[in-house]
């Protein structure tokens, strides 16, 4: 079982995804936002429509492992999401609304999680089982590791524009 | 549409009750969500822009409803109009994802989720309300931008039914502009909910 501390932190983390994302892309101009390396790298605009649509299925996730532990959740393709869902096409601003709307709404649902759910697991259909714990902290994760993502873009750009 | 909720149950809810069951499957109303005939561009926008207003008309049911009706339960079978619209505000995330499932890996979609389990043990009585309708806007918006990106042929692209026939039965497949349909619906069933929940308040009262 969870001590109450980690999973006050594990939440603050999770919580603190859009402040981190939004900070991270302020400011940033429309071409450096479109900017990438090559066809098989996503740029800046990428990567956030990226971690907000899988933060869809993640809300989706942490509330079926309270709810009905032991159900399968359902892997997905990020390569084939990002060129079905025309992710160069959405617009940036409509989803980092959605990523604080999903993080304040789920963090809320997190909070009042009986401890011993964070200890439940659902099943995914590629990597197995996964906790509360363990899918939470992933997701918390998701966003430093696309901001470092950014930030190399960032650096590229910077480069491919001497 | 036939919901098992609105059309034979009222809004009582049996243990066995699912809220997002397979209503879209069954047939909508809607022309466009006729397996095989890609919608033309005109039903194409009007299931957009009705899929898109639907936090508009959630909202104006709930304008100036005060707190004592909106905790207001006939009884411990019923949810309150609060609990409703968190249950809307949950299965339009989850629907959200279907439809990104549908687009991009159309044989796969998560599971139907057991809306009484989800209300009881999500404790939907303590989550604020202008957080799930928060999250309704911003899940319809964020949608309804990838929608308005898509070929009409998309419209009839079919995926896995969330809800299936026993095992080794034939699968049940959906298109998109049923999945789209589905979700408004069950935004329609929950509206007429809400305002029977207003009138059993003022009939208590």
């Amino acid at each position: 079982m969870l001590t109450a501390q980690r999973i006050d932190h594990l939440i603050a983390a999770y919580a603190d995804g859009p402040r981190l994302l939004e900070a991270a892309v302020a400011g940033i101009p429309e071409e450096e936002l479109r900017f990438t390396p090559g066809p098989e790298h996503w740029s800046i605009h990428e990567n956030v429509i990226h971690v907000v649509d899988s933060d869809i299925v993640a809300a989706a996730r942490m509330r079926f492992v309270i709810a009905e532990p032991g159900i399968a959740l359902v892997s997905f393709d990020q390569e084939r999401w990002g060129k079905a869902l025309h992710y160069r096409a959405q617009p940036l601003g409509d989803a980092l609304a959605l990523f604080r709307a999903i993080r304040k709404a789920t963090a809320d649902v997190l909070k009042r999680a009986p401890a011993a759910a964070w200890d439940q697991a659902g099943n995914n259909t590629e990597a197995g089982p996964q906790t509360l714990a363990w899918i939470v902290e992933h997701f918390a994760d998701h966003v430093p590791y696309h901001l470092r993502t950014i930030a190399k873009r960032r650096t590229q750009y910077a480069q491919a524009r001497r | 549409m036939r919901s098992r909720e609105s059309s034979r149950r009222g809004d009582v809810r049996p243990p066995s009750w699912r809220c997002d069951g397979r209503s879209a499957a069954e047939g909508s109303r809607l022309r466009a969500s006729e397996h095989g005939v890609v919608p033309s561009a005109q039903e194409i926008h009007e299931l957009i822009h009705r899929y898109e207003t639907g936090p508009r008309l959630l909202e104006a049911v709930l304008a100036g409803v005060s707190e004592d009706e909106i905790r207001f339960s006939p009884g411990p079978g019923h949810w309150s109009i609060h609990e409703n619209v968190v249950h809307v505000a949950d299965v339009d995330l989850v629907g959200a994802a279907r439809i990104r499932y549908l687009l991009a890996e159309p044989g796969a979609t998560p599971a139907s989720f057991n809306g009484t389990r989800w209300s009881q043990i999500l404790d939907y009585r303590a989550q604020p309300l202008d957080e799930a309708l928060g999250l309704i806007r911003a899940v319809r918006r964020w949608t309804a931008d990838l929608l308005a990106r898509l070929p009409d042929a998309a419209w009839d692209q079919t995926g896995i039914h969330w809800e299936q026939p026993a095992p080794g039965a034939e699968p049940v497949a959906l298109t998109l502009a049923q999945a789209v349909a589905h979700q408004i619906e069950h935004t329609q069933v929950h509206l007429r909910t809400i305002a029977k929940r207003r009138a059993q308040y003022a009939q208590a009262k």
